[in-house]
C-alpha cells in the first residue's frame, strides 16, 4: 500500500532496514575479531614460515632480525628433507610416533569403553562414582609430576623398584623397559578422563532401549553388543579421527619430562617433537626443525583427511566434516 | 504394579554377583594403580631425609618426619609466588580465552551473519593444519613479543579451535533463534541480546568447555590437597636429587613457574 501512496517514506525505510542490517553485521564482526585476529597472528601468520623449510636459514650478519635473514638465505628445495631422511634420527622418530600413537589409539579406544561399561554395571552407585574420582586424578597432573611420581619408584639411587631389584642400576640408561613405561604412564594419566568422557555417553542411552532388548531374551552380552557399542559409535568415531589426524603429534611432555630427558633413552624415547624441539634449542637448527615440523603437518593433514573419509563410507553421520 | 514390573526387569538386567565381583576387582585394581603414586609421593614428603638416605624411597619409611614442609615454609616466598603465578595466568585465561570463544561462536551461531562461512573456516582450518612449531615460536617471540612476561603464558592458548566447535553446537542445541529475533524486535542490541538473553541458557555450555567443570564435584577437596602436597613432596623429591643435570634443577613445583614461551607452547592441551 505504502508504494503508491508514499514511495519516498518506503525508500526511506528500506534505507533504514539496510543500514540497520550492516550496523547489525559491523556489530558481529567486532564480536569475530578478537578471536579472528588471534588466529591470523599465532595460527595463519607461522603458516608463512613454511618457507623456512626449504631455505638454508642463515644469519645474516649485516643486519640479523629475522626476516632480513630470511630473505637473504639461499633456497635449497628439498634438501633440507633430504637431510632428514638420510640420518637414523629419522627412521628411529618416526617408527616411535607411529608405533607409540597406533598402540595408544587402540588401548586408548578399547580400555576406557570397557571401564566405562563395567562402571555402568556397578550396582552401588556410591562405589562407582569413587571408582571415577579416582581414575580422573592423574589427569590433573602436568608431566613434569608425573615424571617426579614415576622418578620416586625408578630413581637410580633410591627408587623403591630399583632397591627391590638386585643388579638393576638404573632405568633412565637401559631402553628396555621403556616402551611398556611409556605406554603405561600415558594410559594412567589419560584413561581415567575418557572412561568418563565414554560413560557420560553410555547414562545418556534410553534405558528402554535395554528394557526392551531384556523382553526380547538379549542377554548382558548382547544388550553390550547391540545396544551400548552402537550408541557410543559416533563418539568413538570422533574421538578416533581426532587421533588419527594427531598420529604423527607425540604428547611432548610424556616423551621429553617422563624419561627425564634420557640421552640414553633416546631410541625409544625420540619422537618428532622432542627431535623438532631439540634441533631447534640444543642446535639451533632452525631449517631442520621447520622441515621436520612441516612433514609432521602435511602427513597428519593427510591423515584426518583419509580417516575422515573412512569413517563416512562406514557410518555417514558420524564423520567431522 | 508397572514400577514392580520395571524393577523387575532392573534386576533382569543386573549381572550376576560372581561377574560384578569380577568387575570391581578389574576397576578396583586400576583406581589404586592411580592413587597410589599419590599416597607414595606423600608419605615421601613424610619421611625423615635420613631413612631416604639409607633405604631409599619407601611405603615404610624408617623415621618419620615435617622436614620437607619445614623447607617448604623456607621456600614460602617462592612457593607463594608460584600459586600467586599459576592462579593469575589461570583466572586471567579462563576468562580471557571463554569469553573470546563465546563472542565468536556465537557469530558462527547466528545463521543470518553474513561472513559466517568465512570464519567457520578460519577457525576450523587450523584445526587440521599449522604452520608447525619452530615458525608459531619465531612469530610468538620475535614479532609479538611474548617472551619472558605473563602475557607469554596466557595468548598462546587463548584460542581452542575445539572449544569454538563444541560452543556452536551448543548454541545450535539450546538456544532457539526466535528467543533472539524476539529480543531485536524489542530493540535490544547485539552485545545486549549476547549477555542478557543467550549468555543465561549458555551457561552450561560455558562449563562444558572449561575442564574444571568436568570433574566430580566431589573429589575437589581432594584436588585441593593434591594442590598443595603434592607439588611440596615433589619439590622435596627434587631437592634430594643433589646430582641431577641442572637443567632439571628448574623448580617444578607447579610447571608454570617457568616463564619461557618454549615450554608453554609445548605443553599443548591433551585432547
Amino acid at each position: 500500500m505504502s508504494r503508491k501512496v508514499q514511495p519516498k517514506n518506503e525508500q526511506a525505510v528500506s534505507l533504514r532496514y539496510k543500514f540497520s542490517k550492516y550496523k547489525k553485521t559491523l556489530v558481529l564482526l567486532t564480536m569475530a575479531a578478537p578471536t579472528a585476529i588471534w588466529l591470523l597472528l599465532l595460527r595463519y601468520l607461522p603458516m608463512g614460515g613454511i618457507v623456512l623449510a626449504f631455505k638454508d636459514y642463515k644469519i645474516n650478519p649485516r643486519n640479523p632480525s629475522f626476516i632480513n635473514n630470511l630473505l637473504t638465505s639461499k633456497w635449497v628445495g628439498l634438501n633440507n628433507f633430504k637431510f632428514l631422511f638420510m640420518t637414523d634420527d629419522a627412521k628411529i622418530m618416526f617408527r616411535n610416533t607411529l608405533g607409540y600413537n597406533i598402540v595408544f589409539i587402540i588401548l586408548g579406544i578399547i580400555i576406557p569403553v570397557t571401564f566405562a561399561i563395567l562402571l555402568n554395571e556397578v550396582t552401588k552407585k556410591f562405589v562407582a562414582k569413587t571408582y571415577q574420582t579416582l581414575m580422573f586424578f592423574p589427569y590433573f597432573l602436568s608431566w613434569v609430576v608425573v615424571s617426579y611420581f614415576l622418578n620416586a619408584f625408578i630413581d637410580g639411587q633410591y627408587g623403591m623398584l630399583t632397591n627391590l631389584q638386585e643388579g638393576v642400576t638404573s632405568y633412565y640408561t637401559n631402553p628396555g623397559p621403556w616402551p611398556f613405561i611409556i605406554v603405561f604412564a600415558n594410559l594412567w594419566k589419560n584413561v581415567g578422563y575418557t572412561t568418563v568422557l565414554y560413560l557420560s555417553a553410555i547414562t545418556g542411552i534410553d534405558s528402554g532401549q535395554y528394557e526392551a532388548a531384556a523382553i526380547d531374551g538379549a542377554s548382558k552380552w548382547q544388550q553390550i553388543w547391540h545396544v551400548t557399542i552402537p550408541n557410543l559409535r559416533s563418539m568413538i568415531c570422533i574421538l578416533f579421527i581426532m587421533n588419527v589426524g594427531k598420529i604423527f603429534n607425540a604428547d611432548f611432555g610424556l616423551f621429553y619430562s617422563v624419561p627425564m630427558n634420557s640421552g640414553a633413552l633416546y631410541p625409544v624415547t625420540q619422537v618428532i617433537d622432542t627431535y623438532v624441539y631439540r634441533a631447534l634449542m640444543v642446535t639451533g637448527d632452525i631449517a631442520k626443525s621447520s622441515a621436520a615440523g612441516l612433514l609432521q603437518n602435511v602427513l597428519g593433514f593427510i591423515c584426518i583427511l583419509t580417516a575422515n573419509t573412512i569413517v563416512k563410507k562406514i557410518d555417514e553421520d558420524s564423520s567431522m566434516f | 504394579m508397572a514400577g514392580n514390573a520395571k524393577k523387575k526387569h532392573l534386576r533382569l538386567n543386573s549381572v550376576s554377583a560372581g561377574t560384578e565381583a569380577v568387575i570391581h576387582v578389574v576397576l578396583g585394581l586400576f583406581s589404586l594403580c592411580c592413587i597410589i603414586p599419590f599416597i607414595f609421593v606423600i608419605i615421601i614428603s613424610f619421611s625423615a631425609e635420613s631413612s631416604i638416605r639409607s633405604i631409599g624411597y619407601s611405603f615404610v619409611p624408617l623415621q618419620w618426619s615435617t622436614e620437607s614442609f619445614g623447607y617448604a615454609f623456607q621456600k614460602l616466598p617462592q612457593i607463594w609466588r608460584s600459586y600467586f603465578n599459576s592462579i593469575l595466568i589461570t583466572v586471567i585465561g579462563t576468562v580471557l580465552s571463554t569469553l573470546m570463544c563465546a563472542l565468536y561462536s556465537y557469530t558462527l551461531y547466528r545463521p543470518d551473519f553474513k561472513f559466517r562461512g568465512f570464519f567457520n573456516f578460519l577457525s576450523f582450518f587450523t584445526m587440521i593444519f599449522g604452520g608447525g612449531l619452530v615458525p608459531a615460536y619465531i612469530v610468538c617471540k620475535q614479532l609479538l613479543g611474548l617472551n619472558e612476561n605473563y602475557a607469554a603464558l596466557i595468548v598462546p592458548l587463548l584460542v581452542n579451535p575445539f572449544n569454538i566447535i563444541i560452543m556452536r553446537t551448543f548454541f545450535k542445541s539450546s538456544v532457539p533463534l526466535e528467543l533472539i529475533e524476539a529480543a531485536t524486535i524489542d530493540g535490544s542490541g547485539e552485545y545486549n541480546t549476547l549477555f542478557r538473553v543467550v549468555a543465561p541458557i549458555a551457561k552450561p555450555g560455558v562449563a562444558a568447555i572449561n575442564e574444571a567443570a568436568k570433574m566430580p564435584t566431589q573429589s575437589l577437596r581432594m584436588v585441593l590437597v593434591v594442590l598443595i602436597v603434592v607439588p611440596i613432596a615433589c619439590a622435596y623429591l627434587q631437592q634430594l636429587h643433589g646430582g641431577l643435570p641442572r637443567r632439571r634443577q628448574l623448580p617444578v613445583l607447579l610447571p608454570v613457574l617457568r616463564f619461557r614461551l618454549r615450554d608453554r607452547l609445548l605443553q599443548r592441551p591433551s585432547h
